[in-house]
């Protein structure tokens, strides 16, 4: 028995390890790259973009709550940056649709920017989607204006 | 102890190359790519376009006599509709509909309701929940000559029927009605708040 519990220490050790390595080689590639890995539930970070007919939209989503927006409206070719703060809420209530997790973002000034639901969002362990995505909808209700935007390389 | 050290050292490697692995960064595309993820993503769900039936299929489906005929027709179109309950169809496409006290209600919409009582008359209704919708299959009734050429004053759900007939399909009888009383108590029609426009297509009336 007693062995058997060394062994179940030894693989905790392990998984711990492996983790701790992980967080601390994840923080160096961010710090030195200036991006952001995703790890599981944090899938919202990182550079996110949509493009229509009317224009390019790109947002990343720092960690640490930070924010940079750039919009392009066509035809112009001009890029508008505004840089500010995001707030991601609602998480806490899991896959409760009475707790759709929300997405605000201020400028620096404090003004809002949008605050949309987050309709879907891409799983960490995902199989299906080939391209991240993020669905970002004005209300929570089903099949109506919805915004996809997909995770860009950083 | 020779062979437990380098391959201590592999592990940590290998532990080491799998942490710098994300999948969420291994599914990132380049910004030029969009187009080609937007259009790949239209492609890998297609359907549920479509809110109602066309003109040509339902003046298809008049021939019809029991729910069989029915289900064997829409078994091709069963990407827009869902067989829901027995003689029930709906179409997978829902949205926003306003009723009278300015609700708003998100349904499929339309329906296609077939009788499946025993020795009942048979009926199948088409019926579209919003009056663009309903403009739009009338214009399209209306593209194959079908002109109006009756209305009848129902007491029993107070609206006007409308008849409509074509020369290029002689004997059928398009009827179409703003009602809310679209099918009395059966799937979507237990309490009916929005305004319900229904298309029934018959042969020899």
């Amino acid at each position: 028995m007693f062995r058997y519990m060394i062994y179940l220490g030894i693989l905790l050790l392990l998984v711990g390890g492996y983790l701790v390595i992980r967080k601390w080689v994840d923080q160096r590639v961010e710090k030195n790259t200036d991006t952001e890995v995703v790890r599981e539930n944090e899938e919202y970070l990182g550079t996110w973009a949509s493009k229509s007919d009317t224009g390019f939209t790109l947002f990343r989503l720092h960690r640490g709550g930070k924010l940079t927006l750039r919009l392009v409206h066509y035809p112009a070719t001009d890029t508008t940056t505004i840089a500010g703060t995001y707030v991601y809420a609602g998480v806490e209530g899991g896959n409760n649709i009475k707790y759709f997790p929300r997405l605000y973002t201020f400028n620096e000034k404090g003004d809002t920017l949008f605050n949309y639901y987050i309709r879907y969002l891409t799983k960490y362990d995902m199989t299906i989607d080939q391209v991240d995505k993020m669905i970002l909808s004005p209300n929570n209700v089903f099949d109506t204006m919805a915004f996809t935007f997909y995770r860009i390389k950083q | 102890m020779k062979i437990i050290l380098p391959c201590t050292r592999f592990i940590l490697l290998c532990l080491l190359l799998s942490s710098c692995k994300s999948n969420s960064n291994k599914r990132a595309i380049n910004p030029e790519d969009l187009d080609k993820a937007a259009i790949a993503e239209q492609q890998s769900t297609p359907g549920q376009v479509r809110s109602t039936l066309n003109a040509a299929e339902l003046i298809a489906l008049s021939a019809c006599k029991d729910l069989p005929c029915v289900q064997l027709f829409m078994k091709d179109r069963s990407s827009d509709f869902v067989h829901a309950k027995k003689g029930e169809f709906a179409s997978m496409y829902r949205s926003a509909v306003t009723d009278t006290s300015g609700k708003s209600l998100v349904i499929p919409m339309s329906t296609l309701y077939v009788t499946v009582d025993a020795g009942a008359d048979w009926r199948m209704a088409h019926t579209v929940h919003t009056k663009t919708l309903s403009d739009q299959l009338l214009q399209e009734f209306a593209a194959v000559k079908f002109q109006l050429s009756d209305s009848v004053y129902s007491n029993k759900s107070t609206e006007f029927k409308y008849h409509y007939r074509s020369a290029q399909y002689p004997g059928l009888v398009l009827s179409q009605t703003k009602t809310f009383a679209p099918w009395r108590a059966r799937g979507l029609y237990y309490t009916v708040t929005w305004p319900c426009y229904v298309f029934e297509l018959y042969k020899g009336e």
